[in-house]
């Protein structure tokens, strides 16, 4: 694809493997038959993006039989991905949910004295407008505009939280009627805001609008993906059909890849058994090797990773 | 011991401890949406023990009565015993059937001396050593890493 390649301009610059689908190295080279094929190397399967899909079926096709086991990114390759090649991000275990959001508590404001609603509410109607703020002590836009919870982590979430297939109603309801999925108040400028001001930030591709620093919890069996659950985490997770066709190298490249993931988001790295008491040899302590190589510590209580 | 990691033969790894030491069944799960992990827990008398595949490495854990939610690689406590100065050795090149085979046999060979370890009157004494020393070779495996080490 001579013709829209970054070579079309400036021939001299040299040539990026790794332009598209996280790091999936761009396979062209061999194809030096004049072919122009071209493909990038996911872990499981080739792409094509020319054609825009997979040369091979793909191993999970049983689990999403909607689509076609080729497909790429379920057919939406601006906000989802595929790097591993086995199911797009917005599907995938091994990408999921968006953190939850730890509001800001703010002893001066009464909105922050309510009790939150029920987490399971966010996927149902938001209040209605002034219930976050009964009592009428409302201290007004421009404070939250400014003084608000972390604002920064605000948007982040609102836009995460816009899952456009699942938590669409969601978003669109803080447009309308000022509150987020925790009841907190949010103007309808706010929420306008957040979508301007975060949009251009998205990264085409990876699966999310916006990357934020989430949680990423590390552990053993029995543990770890409790721990993720509650704390609406990521953790390392590969269905046993898959996990059972890999060779060493190739689980343990997953595994890689996960925390790659996780250092490139800047998560917050919480561990579900104490590091200390981490077996020698075992993934979770082979997890630990590897973060020690990346400059993480861990926190006195051996709980935690900290960069 | 055949394709020791098979959830279907689970019973082969552990069935000596049930009929010659009187442990008893109380638990088990198996995951197939992650990674077919699985465990088995079993009980005796003062601790128990969990037979555990935690993607695809296969060990023995075990907790004291006294402490039921801290669990230790069993392994741990055959070093503590025979060799506390390398109480977490890398055995990741051991395959699955070879460690358990000689988790087994430390079990059969040291029961009592684990019971003695683990029972009410000792758990604190042994949880505070076994903690000591892992934490030592911690700082020494990953020396800078653990804050306040240094």
């Amino acid at each position: 694809m001579a013709g829209i390649s970054d070579k079309a301009l400036k021939s001299q610059y040299a040539e990026n493997k790794y332009r598209f689908n996280d790091g999936s190295e761009l396979q062209n080279k061999e194809f030096s038959d004049g072919s122009g094929l071209e493909a990038y190397d996911a872990d499981f399967r080739m792409y094509d993006p020319q054609i825009g899909r997979f040369w091979q079926m793909d191993p999970l096709s049983d689990l999403f039989s909607d689509w076609s086991p080729y497909v790429f990114a379920n057919d939406n390759p601006v906000s989802l991905n595929d790097p591993l090649g086995l199911a797009s991000d917005s599907a995938s275990a091994l990408v999921p949910a968006p953190p939850k959001k730890v509001p800001v508590q703010h002893p001066q404001c009464l909105t922050c004295k309510l009790p939150k609603p029920d987490v399971a509410k966010a996927a149902g109607p938001a209040p209605s407008k002034g219930d976050a703020h009964a009592g009428g002590d409302d201290h007004g836009t421009l404070w939250h505009l400014w003084n608000d919870h972390n604002v920064v982590t605000d948007i982040a979430y609102e836009v995460n939280s816009v899952n456009l297939l699942a938590k669409g109603y969601d978003f669109f309801s803080t447009m309308l009627t000022g509150h987020d999925s925790y009841g907190v108040q949010q103007t309808t400028t706010q929420a306008a805001t957040n979508l301007a001001v975060t949009l251009p930030m998205g990264r085409i591709g990876e699966g999310v609008l916006l990357v934020e620093q989430g949680i990423t919890v590390l552990g053993s069996y029995g543990k770890y993906l409790e721990l993720g659950e509650q704390l609406g985490a990521k953790t390392f997770n590969i269905p046993d059909a898959v996990w059972n066709t890999l060779t060493e190298d190739q689980k343990w490249a997953a595994n890689i890849r996960f925390l790659n993931r996780a250092i490139s988001r800047g998560d917050r790295i919480v561990l579900s058994n104490s590091a200390f008491e981490a077996k020698a040899g075992t993934y979770f302590y082979r997890e630990l090797q590897y973060l020690y190589s990346k400059g993480y510590k861990v926190a006195s209580n051996g709980m935690e990773l900290i960069k | 011991m055949k394709d020791i990691l098979n959830y279907e033969s689970r019973d082969q790894l552990y069935k000596f401890l049930i009929r010659d030491f009187g442990l008893v069944k109380v638990d088990e799960n198996y995951d197939a949406e992650a990674f077919g992990n699985f465990f088995v827990m079993l009980s005796a008398r003062e601790f128990m023990l969990k037979y555990i595949n935690d993607r695809s490495y296969l060990t023995i854990e075990i907790a004291s009565h006294s402490e039921p939610s801290k669990w230790y690689d069993l392994s741990f406590i055959k070093k503590f015993i025979y060799h506390p100065d390398d109480i977490n050795s890398n055995d990741r090149l051991i395959d699955n059937t070879t460690r358990i085979e000689e988790l087994n046999s430390f079990l059969r060979t040291d029961f009592d001396l684990i019971s003695d370890l683990f029972n009410a009157d000792n758990y604190m004494n042994t949880r505070q050593e076994i903690d000591k020393l892992l934490k030592e070779q911690f700082n020494k495996d990953f020396p800078g890493m653990s804050i306040g080490s240094a």
